[in-house]
């Protein structure tokens, strides 16, 4: 008998706790991150962008008015104007458009990038980490070589003397910038190694690839993916300029860095050329780092009740 | 519940397994590599955190590791735990030598011995479930393979260490201290081991909660037969729980008895010291107290002092006590001290 | 409490509150009491009392995301809160007002020697020149125990020990020469052997030099080492005041005789060991009666739905508690059976 109300006590618990969980907790995750995002209006403006930007990539054919490489020698250099917002370049190809299909090559290589680098740096980061001794110095030494080398040159030597096809973008980015995650990664893993509940796990038998990835790998997560957003910044960045060199997007594509480059010569008479895709760069760039700095403070459960205070502050209060 | 540990059934009193102790320590020495020195850095150094320990505990008793920071007791126990090398000596457990046991070996052995952590914030991880905590080891040895099997065990344990069954679907976070680390003993008791290394188990705890973990333990020991080791600085609660007694000093046992011996006629000048700096919740006692003072700081484990390691603080050291290290010997039977003087 | 003139330190009605996602924390509740000069208060909780937010608040020391919302903090008299408070503060803290922290290891600028960190506190609130300032830290480390204080002028904090590190932290709130020092839980991370010099030292220094202490601690053998009244705290409140001996030999209010019971003694053995059942209240809806009503064993109805006031008893002792001393040495134990969460 008192194992049969036990069970039902258990039964009522577990729906109350776990079943009423899966939406119920994802509604609450996704109620409690707007809240985080609207105490801090910097991270939320940074979300804001990066949902525009990406938006913008990716329904390019819906929402540009022309087509990116329609020429009209007729219209070159024109100003903004209600046709063109953002006016026409030298070859009478209207600027907004260029600017919408340009963002789905920055972005691309962007996510790419981190995806490909990412992985491998984390892998790398893991093995380092959790095997440490030789394995772990071999490793970071590679580390140290590659972040030796000047990255922008190795990239351009590389593309120079292979085509500088998208793929080739990405992996160049790639091999040069794996190394940041490995060793933050190695870091994360060091120090989580030595808390306890990991030392629990392996004294009640687990075997390394269980203690890695369900005890050391969660902890990752945040400081991962502030990094990952922060990567992907420069990426897009480390494209354009690429791009602004000549050996990263190639014409007819079109890509924001290339578009600086082509308007090079005309800042002074035709100003609007340079200036939109600049600004869809630097736009980009800011609220991928707003955005990291918000996810950096909200991962951290002390800066966050901060911020929260902060916001929450009730001015009459005694002051101190 | 399938039968889990292949030596003895733990129902009721411990069960005679002739006179052979469960643990056997012999002659342990840990030194851990610690860089390297001289000019050309061609010394190397080594921190002398273990040296020639020695000590049984007997099945169904309590030993008590006593000691201030430093003195090696944590790194006795972990070695017993094969979780650090060691750089000589021999573990026998269970009738068997596993100082040099690994892999799947170990693994197997890890479910006879387990640990009770001091930090009961740090020692659960906060992203599982406590039924996913308390059921882990289950699952890892194969003696579950679905969570929902293991709710009944968990559940049982739960009461055990006087939770609510339902508790099991929490998180962490919902638990205060004293909670957790009872969450913790359920864990380390979920494989039904021998043995139970606590390490510092209440320090960590309110004053008022510890008794109820304290107790918890001795109820546990007198039910199931567990066998501790348990560490502690603080030594009035130690003296509650423990049969016998060891304190360490810099490495090396320095005194070994049972209970009543150590803290009623403590032979080391050492634990002399130790016990009368316990401060006694009593002003009218605290007032007219004789402390034994002493002096000077912990010595260097990197280039541990010659002859007795307490030397260097103790109040009636001679001449030889530099010279010689004493051995620890029987002063009153099974009470042993390692001193010239005493 | 004694009634010769203006006391050092008093706090009255102090509330402070921690404005977090999950709630406000209430974290101390109208808390007042007084120091006078020259005497040792042991302040004694445990987690969640609110002792060390008390010690923090009389320092200015709390931030974000707590906040002090409420009574007054005076030193000799005048107002530590409020613009003008502050800047009083800034003048006292660290010379009239001096703390020692918990935890040597981290209270002390590992980049800096001794000598300069303690020099620090000389030149800027003693005024002294570098010669000066040299002479003093070797005298003050002298007094605090410290040998060959000299040479250890010139290390560097990972040099030293930790029993050594927390003399230099006490060094350093010495040589502003304080009237009063906050220790809080200066002991809890050292070894025992160490706490007993350290704790001597304290005593020491209190007669040698006049010091008022301010001692924190969850250790009741601490307080009954060191200090002369005590008072004690639970749930953000303070439930009883008096003198060590008093206190010890007659707590008036449960919770202090729980707290009495369940330190175990290195010189009475029980059978076993006794505790308090239950878990502190939750801070956030903090109890509208007695803090201590849900683990108290001698409760009655009027505790859940009225806060007792602290009361003046005899002279200088204070309870809150509706049935103030009727606890009894059995109420406790007897409760030995049940000890469940």
């Amino acid at each position: 008998m008192a194992l049969d109300a036990r069970s039902a006590r258990l039964q009522a618990a577990r729906e109350e706790e776990l079943l009423r969980g899966r939406p119920y907790a994802v509604i609450r995750a996704m109620r409690s991150t707007v809240t985080e995002l609207w105490s801090d209006k910097a991270g939320m403006f940074g979300v804001l962008v990066m949902l525009v930007m990406f938006a913008m990539a990716i329904f390019a054919p819906l929402i540009a008015p022309y087509p990116p490489d329609a020429q009209s020698l007729f219209d070159r250099l024109q100003g903004p104007s209600w046709d063109h917002p953002m006016g026409t370049d030298q070859l009478g190809r209207d600027v907004l458009s260029r600017v919408i299909y340009g963002s789905r090559i920055s972005l691309e290589v962007g996510l790419a990038v981190v995806a490909l680098a990412g992985t491998f740096g984390v892998l790398m980061g893991l093995v380092a980490g959790y095997r440490g001794g030789r394995t772990s110095s071999f490793i970071m030494r590679w580390v140290d070589t590659q972040v030796a080398f000047p990255g922008l040159l190795l990239a351009l030597i590389i593309l120079s003397v292979v085509h500088p096809s998208l793929k080739a973008i990405i992996i160049v980015l790639a091999i040069n910038g794996w190394m940041v995650y490995a060793r933050i990664t190695r870091g994360i893993v060091l120090s989580t190694r030595e808390r306890p509940y990991v030392e629990a796990a392996e004294l009640a038998g687990c075997k390394s690839r269980r203690v890695i990835f369900r005890h050391i790998l969660p902890n990752l997560a945040s400081p991962l993916l502030t990094l990952a957003v922060l990567e992907f910044a420069r990426m897009v960045i480390a494209e354009a300029a690429l791009s602004f060199l000549g050996l990263g997007t190639q014409p007819p594509a079109v890509s924001w860095g290339l578009m600086i480059a082509e308007g090079r010569d005309y800042i002074s008479s035709a100003w609007w050329v340079i200036t939109f895709p600049g600004i869809a760069l630097s736009l980009t760039v800011l609220g991928a780092n707003l955005f990291a700095s918000w996810m950096r403070i909200t991962a951290d459960p002390l800066q966050r009740e901060r911020r929260f205070a902060r916001a929450a502050m009730d001015p009459s209060a005694v002051a101190r | 519940m399938p039968s889990t540990s292949s030596t003895a059934n733990l129902q009721g009193a411990s069960s005679g397994n002739g006179s052979e102790p469960l643990v056997r320590v012999d002659d342990l020495t840990v030194r851990f590599p610690a860089g390297r020195a001289g000019f050309w850095g061609q010394e190397k150094l080594f921190l002398h955190a273990v040296e020639g320990v020695s000590f049984e505990i007997e099945r169904g008793e309590t030993l008590g590791l006593v000691g201030e920071s430093g003195c090696g007791k944590s790194t006795t126990a972990r070695a017993i735990l094969r979780r650090v090398p060691l750089t000589s000596g021999r573990i026998r457990f269970a009738g068997q030598d596993i100082t040099e046991v690994e892999g799947e070996t170990l693994r197997q052995l890890r479910k006879g011995m387990q640990l009770v952590f001091q930090d009961p914030y740090a020692s659960l991880n906060p992203r599982l479930r406590v039924l996913e905590i308390i059921a882990e080891p289950l699952l890892v040895h194969g003696e579950i393979k679905k969570l929902r099997e293991a709710e009944d065990r968990v559940a049982e344990l739960l009461e055990l260490v006087g939770l609510p069954p339902e508790y099991m679907f929490r998180y962490p976070h919902a638990f205060s201290g004293g909670q957790r680390q009872r969450i913790n003993i359920a864990r380390a008791l979920s494989l039904e081991p021998e043995f139970v290394v606590a390490d510092e188990p209440v320090s960590a705890l309110d004053v008022s909660i510890r008794a109820q973990v304290v107790n918890l333990l001795q109820d546990i020991q007198e039910r199931l037969g567990i066998t501790y080791l348990f560490i502690g600085h603080d030594l009035s609660v130690v003296r509650h729980i423990s049969h016998r007694i060891a304190v360490m000093y810099a490495g090396k046992i320095v005194e070994v008895g049972t209970r009543d011996e150590i803290y009623e006629n403590p032979k080391h000048p050492y634990t002399q010291a130790l016990l009368s700096a316990v401060p006694i919740p009593d002003p009218r006692i605290e007032a007219t107290r004789k402390r034994i003072s002493i002096s000077g700081a912990f010595p260097d484990l990197l280039r541990p002092p010659g002859g007795c390691r307490f030397h260097t603080r103790c109040p009636i050291a001679v001449e030889r006590c530099s010279d010689e290290e004493p051995p620890l010997e029987s002063k009153n039977g099974a009470h042993r001290a390692a001193c010239w003087l005493t | 409490m004694s009634t010769n003139g203006t006391p050092l330190l008093e706090v009255r009605s102090l509330q402070v509150q921690f404005f977090t996602r999950g709630g406000t924390a209430h974290a101390v509740r109208d808390v007042s009491f007084s120091i006078q000069p020259g005497e040792t208060l042991g302040l004694v909780g445990e987690s969640g009392s609110g002792k060390s937010v008390t010690a923090f608040s009389i320092l200015g020391l709390i931030q974000l995301p707590g906040r002090i919302t409420g009574g007054d903090v005076r030193w000799k008299g005048e107002s530590l809160l409020g613009d003008a408070g502050e800047r009083r503060l800034q003048r006292i803290r660290g010379k009239e007002l001096a703390v020692v922290f918990q935890d040597p290891m981290t209270s002390l600028n590992p980049l800096f020697t001794v000598e300069k960190q303690i020099g620090e506190v000389l030149r800027l609130h003693r005024g002294m020149s570098r010669g000066e300032a040299h002479e003093r830290v070797a005298e003050l480390l002298d007094l605090v125990g410290i040998p060959s204080p000299r040479a250890k002028a010139k290390a560097y904090p990972h040099e030293l020990s930790g029993g050594q590190r927390q003399r230099v932290m006490i060094a350093m709130a010495l040589a502003g020469e304080p009237e009063l020092l906050i220790a809080d839980e200066p002991t809890t991370a050292l070894d025992v052997t160490i706490q007993a010099q350290i704790l001597e030292l304290i005593a020491e220094l209190q007669q040698q030099l006049g010091l008022a202490v301010l001692l924190i601690t969850h250790d009741l053998g601490v307080v009954a080492e060191v200090c002369s009244r005590v008072a004690v705290m639970y749930g953000g409140k303070i439930m009883e005041t008096g003198t060590a001996f008093d206190l010890f030999e007659r707590p008036g209010h449960p919770y202090t005789k729980g707290l009495l019971s369940s330190t175990p003694r290195l010189d009475i053995v029980l059978p076993r060991l006794v505790g308090i059942e239950g878990v502190p209240p939750d801070l956030i809806t903090p109890p509208v009666g007695c803090p201590f009503e849900a683990r108290c064993p001698i409760r009655i109805d009027r505790c859940v739905d009225e806060m007792p006031p602290l009361e003046r008893h005899e002279q200088g002792r204070e309870v809150a508690c509706w049935r103030a001393f009727d606890i009894l040495d059995s109420e406790f134990a007897g409760r030995v059976e049940r000890q469940r969460l």
